[in-house]
């Protein structure tokens, strides 16, 4: 887990994305306990209201379940269903006004591709 | 829960604080910050019913807190400073907190008193300006009120107490949730304890809100922080490192 909460954005948010990242890096695997609101509270010291705000949201959104009297933990199949949402967002929210971009300059689908093509090589962690 | 309507609280030709309206729901840890003399401790004084204002209303748990005997008892008004030059030692003065408060948790106190290594046996004003604030927090925390508030409760903490100190409001906080409210210089280490914050300047109200909602409305600003908010509104740094 993120050992410190350091962005601007709103907590809770803060408090979704790392165990969203730990999902997603499987540090945290399908049944995996999470750990518990207190444990989190102590790590980030941070509003526990906004922990309990953000572990509640990835639980209604499927990501995590409850085990009564136990504590939070990972769904089945969330790792995949981040990657789903995360790509989603990245096509929505960064591909689609790049393409635009590109276009209104000008450049075209087969020069755009071989940018891609060319940078693609120099970046690391990059398969296939 | 904790409510104020149009609270005005004059001193003999000074209004510190001028039309403050504001309603906190309970089980929060609000942050009050605001500039010396911006009325923090004003407003603080009147929720814990250690004065009555001048105009307007105070409701706590819907009541007039001021002399009320069914509404003090569920309040902790933890000062900066308190009479400590009675020859007390740190034990009489847990004795005597511990017999004013009705949910008063000695066990825990007896944990807090090890965790801050307190002397017992010392006498308050033999102790230094940090462990003093601390048995302070050891009260605070004791008593285990519906309602705590600390007005600059860490003044005279060292780095490391003032954080052992937060850490037991947290814990203290997610295992049974309370009201809290907090005064503070120390905005950049507090802001992320905060639910709800509010600022005031010159005995006004400049912003009270949830932190989260703040952070979002700020994200996109170049100056996103609590504490960039805070200079913006005041015009005031005030953190004394």
């Amino acid at each position: 887990m993120r050992t410190a909460l350091d962005g601007n954005s709103p907590i809770f948010q803060q408090v979704k994305a790392a165990i969203e990242e730990d999902i997603l890096n499987e540090t945290l695997t399908p049944d995996a306990q999470i750990p518990s609101n207190r444990q989190l509270v102590a790590l980030w010291e941070v509003n526990p209201m906004t922990v309990m705000k953000g572990v509640g949201l990835l639980a209604d959104e499927g990501i995590l379940y409850k085990k009564r009297g136990e504590g939070m933990f990972v769904a089945p199949g969330a790792q995949e269903r981040l990657r789903k949402r995360l790509g989603d967002s990245f096509r929505k929210e960064r591909l689609e006004p790049l393409v635009r971009l590109a276009a209104a300059l000008g450049i075209g689908l087969g020069e755009f591709h071989a940018m891609i093509d060319e940078i693609w090589p120099d970046v690391p962690a990059t398969e296939g | 829960m904790i409510e104020c309507k149009n609270v005005t609280l004059r001193y003999k030709n000074q209004l510190a604080l001028d039309g403050v309206s504001f309603t906190l729901k309970e089980n929060t840890i609000c942050g009050v910050l605001g500039r010396n003399g911006a009325g923090k401790t004003s407003l603080l004084a009147l929720l814990a019913a250690y004065r009555r204002p001048t105009s307007g209303e105070v409701r706590v748990f819907g009541e007039d807190p001021y002399e009320n005997p069914a509404i003090m008892p569920k309040i902790a008004f933890i000062a900066d400073k308190n009479e400590e030059n009675n020859g007390f030692t740190v034990r009489d003065t847990l004795k005597l907190a511990a017999a004013f408060r009705p949910h008063w948790d000695e066990i825990y106190a007896q944990k807090l008193v090890k965790r801050f290594e307190l002397p017992l046996k010392k006498t308050m004003e033999n102790l230094s300006h940090g462990q003093r604030a601390a048995v302070r927090a050891v009260v605070g925390l004791s008593s285990r009120c519906e309602v705590t508030i600390y007005d600059e409760a860490y003044l005279g903490m060292d780095a490391a107490f003032r954080k052992r100190f937060v850490s037991e409001i947290l814990d203290d906080f997610t295992q049974n949730p309370r009201t809290v409210l907090f005064s503070t210089h120390y905005i950049n280490d507090m802001s992320n304890l905060f639910g709800e914050v509010l600022i005031l300047d010159k005995g006004k109200i400049a912003v009270f809100d949830n932190c989260d909602v703040l952070r979002q409305k700020r994200l996109d600003s170049e100056s996103p922080t609590l504490q960039d908010l805070f200079i913006e509104l005041t015009g005031g740094i005030n953190s004394e490192r």
